[in-house]
């Protein structure tokens, strides 16, 4: 690994090393601390919560919070399910696409580049509003009652290929793709063959954002979504956190809004919810960021 | 001869000494009126009535009532009728005290008519979300409803408030086709989804059906019609409101408060005091967004309650004001003012959202609330237990009519049967209770006393509450921690209501709809401040008027009274 | 193709650059570009008609392309409820100020730490920091409410409880006084934007090629030379591109954030109330899709403009790093 050697000899300072890693010590810090204090209030007694605030420690500790989870069981698990399936076949699908519309955008002798580039970028920034987007995905291509439609409206993120497109262009020399041209390999071969490997770093990245995308949404199920069966985790947990507040904001004149809020979980269980919720994908990241950190070490030449 | 006679007249005058000292004491009944004279109804429902006396101040309440007809319609002491065959028969009423004055019903008891095919009906309700038995008790409903409305019920529970009002308010703008849906003036809002034509129009179904009108009365079915037009039909509970504090039950026993001697706001500063010296720990007043003694104003508000516009709730005068900047309300922000700088209302008061939460924290003595029947009952339990003091009289406003109706989306395929389904809310207690509570022996357990029990897989998989969210609640069963004089105790409620002469005004903002947005966020801006007295008064008050004159305020109120004194005209209200 | 012929050489050489011929040659680009299209097309394209419900008051008429068609024109009038209220200016100015800053902030602080990342001697500790920076990105606003709110409640809050009374010091009503809020806004913002935005920018350097580091090794340049001359004008395409998109949105305020954050709290609404929360607050349950139909496109269309502006600066500059 001739590049790590490199490194070695091609290092900071000392001081300005050392100075940089208490940097990122206190970022870590300031990173961390609220995600255990989420963490600490899931499993700390409702009633001591009450009576200290919130805090680090547990004053009274108690699994409540998950006890309620358990008991709710098969609807979170089910949900769980969905949100796995329709991240994995949505992040695969969406790479497929984003990368494959990015690719001729980056090769500077694609004569409509920029027309294309518009074409998505448009989008970004102009759309026609909810009530005629549900209509399409109804009446025109109706796969509302499916699980596809937590994964279709997805498929193609214009941020997300803006950023692949750069990829390519730092990443892959104009003269690669000229030499596997003469050596006779067609469009796809080359791409397929040789960008693509030679992008993993930036596959990983897109995929992970593609990942959270899919992941973190509750805003297709919200909108879309009459069956229960195709609800996701991040719906379920929008629900009950949500409840309270919006309640509290938006119905001034409901006569009953005790009786609902009387029958919320409490704080520990929405902490709770909050903290199942993150998990699978906290324990996805390392897997990405292996692809980083080969990223990082192989450099773009070495494919 | 001379000592007979005296004897007989000394017997006359101790008989009629007797007789008037014991009309001193009663008031005689003279005439008893049914809510309804004639009935009409399907078998196997039921429907509860109730007699009106004359003179009011009658102390011969007491009525029998006994049927002429068993196999067609029966009837129990409460007077809830009950049919049971295809016929005619007559309820008659007995006053128990004298039997000279009665009156009677007739009752006309009708076969469903029961459609030769099928029809699977879409409705959506808000919930705290779908039930894990949801299809299990829908396949109960159909098996019941079969020889009826041969239907099915696809029923779709989201959850309060945004998932429900983002999903049907979509649903409803693209038109999407479903039959049932709930909606009230905090969710899926009744008015503007009614304006913008997305509701049915009920009035021809109502007059074919008359059981949903015979149960909630004209008046208050006409409490939320729009213009006349009924798009919706609110769910039968307490039709009134009124407000009051909740107190602390231990507090209340440690300090021997007399609670029947508290009528107004003022007769709780004494004990605030006290508590504010003598217990540590305690604040004395909890106020939280809208939860706060400004409600004892009761205004009566035309638009929603951060809409500037109100009347007095007195009946006495129809003229429109700004309720935010009324002297009354000014000199309410003084005195919450007072308070808060006394230290009976919590510091961080402005940005408190939850009041049921901060209820369970044990930390606050009283608490500002909308009371009925049973409410201290209701609010207590989690190691807090609560008194309720009444401050203000029932009313019986719009605020009512509007909080829980069902509706017909206006591109439904299925309007009549959706309707005759919805009646059978009102009418049959067996499907109110199945969607109540579920199916009973699994997901409940009825007790000895009537009342049910919740089982452990009702509460996992399909757990009632909020029963209050459609049909006819008197029909509900009780729950074990309920009184059993709950629904007595409500229809006395129900009737001590003033009916106020608003009730059935529904305000177009159409016209002003900028001014009364803008407007809006001006009252959000300020009103937590003011309504918890943290912030100075005149100050706040000051740029508060002056934020609202820039948006459009007088417009508002202009537009208000003009519409209010047409429909006044209209429906001859005269003050 | 009979008469492209007989018309000599300049119209084959048109036809060289014409649609049907870049098809026939370039097909397989063409191809690759086919689903994201079709996906566009019907995610985005199609639903652009309703953009009309903005100018018109509508009604319910038996479908949504019936009540579409049969709805009055009302003009502009959709557009005065937020042109016509006294907060327009103060929430157009907080939008743009906010997301100025955010910009600004966004692009120098994960370029810097991205480098710095990329240069500390311990990969393992850069890995490591790099995984727990990234970390906020996982929770939704409605989480980081909830710990803003641990933090900064008046009466027992992190802050208030467990620093200042320690110190002595009197406890601030956060949620009243408005002088904190930029201030906290903008840290949230940063908190639960920075790690993402480091990754991408990691991710650019480490496709840079290793050859340029030796090279100015070799030629003897400092360690702040090689990120001034090498690293920074290769990232330059990115943070162009990063910062008008960013532009491309500088009317749409991150909604989350504002909405939730600050818990809707009235006597602070003068620093936090933007754009959007402004209109969701006023459209809140009046389901007037006219009105959020005009709202949207009142976004866009200033979005649209400020964006085009922008890029065509950036074309002037330097055409490649143009985003179209």
């Amino acid at each position: 690994m001739s590049s790590i050697d490199q490194k070695k000899q091609n290092e900071i300072g000392f001081v300005s090393n050392l100075l940089l890693n208490f940097m990122f010590l206190v970022c870590v810090v300031l990173c961390v601390a609220p995600l255990l204090l989420v963490i600490a209030i899931s499993v700390t007694d409702e009633k001591a919560i009450r009576d200290n605030g919130y805090s680090f420690i547990p004053a009274v500790f108690s699994s409540k919070g998950y006890d309620y989870l358990l008991t709710a069981g098969d609807a979170i698990w089910h949900a769980y399910g969905v949100s796995i399936f329709v991240t994995v076949v949505g992040t695969i699908l969406s790479l497929f696409v984003i990368c494959m519309y990015a690719y001729p955008l980056s090769r500077s002798n694609f004569k409509y580049k920029n027309q294309f580039a518009f074409f998505a970028f448009f989008t970004m920034i102009f759309g026609g509003g909810l009530v005629p987007w549900y209509i399409v995905y109804t009446q025109m291509v109706p796969i509302k009652n499916t699980i596809w439609i937590l994964i279709v409206p997805y498929l193609m993120n214009t941020w997300f290929m803006m950023i692949m497109r750069t990829f390519y262009k730092t990443t892959v020399p104009e003269s690669i793709i000229e030499s596997a041209r003469i050596d006779g390999a067609g469009e796809f071969r080359t791409f397929f063959i040789i960008v693509l490997p030679l992008c993993k770093a930036g596959l990983a990245t897109i995929g992970l954002f593609c990942t959270l995308n899919y992941w973190n949404d509750y805003y297709l199920p919200l909108v879309f979504v009459s069956d229960s069966k195709n609800y996701n985790i991040q719906y379920l947990m929008y629900q009950t956190l949500n409840m309270v507040q919006n309640l509290l904001s938006s119905s001034n004149q409901a006569m009953n809004v005790n009786e609902i809020l009387a029958n919320l979980p409490s704080e520990s269980v929405r902490m709770a919810i909050a903290v199942i919720s993150v998990g699978p994908i906290v324990l996805a990241y390392p897997f990405f960021q292996k692809y980083f950190i080969k990223g990082l070490t192989i450099g773009a030449v070495k494919g | 001869m001379k000592k007979v006679l005296s004897v007989v007249l000394c017997v006359l005058l101790v008989l009629s000494l007797s007789i008037s000292s014991f009309a001193i004491s009663s008031v005689p009944v003279k005439t008893i009126t049914p809510s309804a004279s004639s009935l009409t109804m399907n078998i196997g429902t039921s429907m509860g009535t109730s007699v009106t006396f004359s003179p009011a101040n009658t102390t011969q309440k007491l009525v029998k009532y006994s049927t002429s007809n068993k196999k067609v319609a029966s009837v129990n002491g409460d007077g809830i009728i009950k049919a049971a065959g295809a016929g005619s028969a007559v309820i008659s009423i007995i006053s128990s005290s004298n039997s000279k004055v009665k009156a009677t019903i007739k009752v006309t008891v009708k076969k469903y008519t029961v459609p030769k095919k099928q029809t699977t009906l879409t409705m959506t309700m808000i919930g705290s979300k779908q039930e894990a038995d949801t299809a299990l008790v829908m396949k109960k409903v159909e098996a019941y409803l079969k020889d009826k409305l041969n239907v099915k019920v696809n029923l779709q529970v989201y959850a309060y408030t945004d998932p429900y009002t983002t999903k049907v308010n979509t649903m409803l703008a693209a038109g999407e086709s479903f039959d049932v849906c709930f909606t009230s003036s905090w969710a899926a809002n009744y008015y503007t989804n009614a304006g913008s034509g997305y509701f049915t129009e009920l009035n021809g179904y109502l007059k074919k059906y008359p059981a949903i009108t015979q149960i909630l009365g004209k008046e208050f079915l006409s409490g939320s019609a729009i213009d006349g037009k009924n798009y919706g039909v609110p769910t039968n509970k307490e039709q009134v409101h009124n407000w009051g504090y909740l107190l602390k039950k231990d507090l209340v026993a440690k300090y021997k408060i007399d609670t029947t001697k508290i009528t107004k706001m003022e007769d709780l500063e004494s004990w605030f005091a006290k508590i504010k010296a003598s217990e540590p720990g305690i604040t004395p007043l909890l106020a939280v967004t809208m939860d706060t003694p400004f409600k004892f104003l009761d205004w009566d508000n035309l638009g929603d309650d951060d809409v500037p516009g109100a009347l007095y709730s007195d009946n006495k005068s129809s003229k429109v004001i700004n309720q935010f900047t009324a002297p009354e309300s000014i000199a309410m922000y003084k005195k919450l003012r007072s308070y808060y700088e006394k230290g009976w209302i919590a510091k961080d008061a402005a940005t408190m959202q939850n009041t049921t939460e901060m209820m369970k924290t044990n930390k606050y003595f009283a608490v500002e609330s909308s009371l009925k029947p049973g409410k201290d009952v209701e609010m207590s339990g989690g190691g807090v237990d609560w008194v309720q003091v009444d401050i203000t009289k029932p009313v019986m406003s719009n605020r009512e009519t509007a909080g829980a109706l069902l509706a017909i989306p206006a591109a439904s395929k299925n309007k009549e049967i959706a309707f005759r389904f919805i009646e059978t809310l009102y009418t049959d207690a067996t499907v109110k209770n199945l969607f109540n509570y579920g199916i009973e022996g699994v997901h409940y357990k009825v007790n000895a006393d009537g009342r049910i029990t919740q089982t452990q897989t009702g509460i996992d998989r399909f757990n009632g509450k909020d029963t209050w969210r459609f049909g006819d609640s008197f029909k509900d069963l009780l729950r074990d921690s309920e009184d059993l004089q709950k629904m007595k105790k409500f229809l006395a409620y129900n009737k001590a209501g003033l009916p106020l002469k608003s009730l059935g005004f529904v305000f177009d903002k159409t016209p002003v709809e900028t001014q009364v947005s803008a407007c809006k966020n001006v009252i959000q801006t300020y009103y937590k401040e003011l309504f918890v007295g943290a912030a100075d008064v005149d100050a706040t008050v000051k740029k508060m008027s002056d934020e609202l004159d820039a948006s459009g305020v007088n417009d508002i109120l202009k537009e208000m009274q003009s519409q209010y004194d047409k429909w006044c005209a209209k429906v001859g209200v005269k003050y | 193709m009979d008469s492209a012929t007989a018309l000599g050489t300049p119209a084959v050489k048109k036809k060289k650059n014409g649609l049907l011929y870049q098809l026939r040659t370039n097909w397989p680009l063409f191809a690759m570009l086919t689903p994201g299209v079709i996906i566009l097309i019907i995610n985005n394209y199609i639903p652009m008609f309703g953009i009309i419900i903005a100018f018109k008051r509508y009604r319910f008429f038996g479908s949504f392309f019936e009540s579409l068609i049969q709805s009055d024109w009302i003009g502009l009038k959709n557009f005065e409820f937020f042109t016509k209220t006294p907060y327009a200016f103060q929430m157009t100015r907080n939008t743009l100020l906010y997301n100025a800053v955010f910009i600004v902030l966004g692009l120098i602080i994960p370029v810097f730490f991205a480098i710095a990342l990329n240069e500390i001697r311990s990969k393992r500790l850069s890995k490591l920091y790099q995984s727990f920076i990234f970390l906020p990105y996982f929770l939704s606003w409605i989480v980081v409410s909830y710990l803003a709110y641990s933090l900064f409640s008046i009466e027992s809050g992190f802050i208030n409880k467990n620093i200042l009374a320690p110190l002595g010091i009197a406890p601030v009503e956060w949620y009243s006084e408005s002088v904190y809020w930029p201030f906290i806004l903008v840290f949230f913002q940063l908190w639960k934007y920075t790690g993402y935005n480091v990754v991408v920018y990691l991710a650019a350097i480490s496709g840079i090629d290793p050859e340029y580091y030796e090279a100015a090794e070799i030629d003897g340049a400092t360690k702040w030379q090689q990120i001034r001359l090498i690293t920074i004008p290769l990232l330059q395409n990115l943070m162009i591109i990063l910062t008008l998109l960013a532009v491309g949105r500088i009317f749409n305020a991150d909604f989350g954030l504002f909405y939730n954050v600050p818990r809707n709290s009235g006597s602070i609404s003068s620093v936090t109330m933007v754009i959007d929360t402004y209109v969701y607050n006023a459209l809140r349950n009046t389901n007037n899709i006219g009105m959020a139909s005009a709202a949207g496109t009142y976004q866009a269309v200033i979005g649209c403009i400020t964006v085009f502006t922008a890029n065509l600066i950036v074309r002037k500059i330097d055409k490649e790093s143009a985003l179209f």
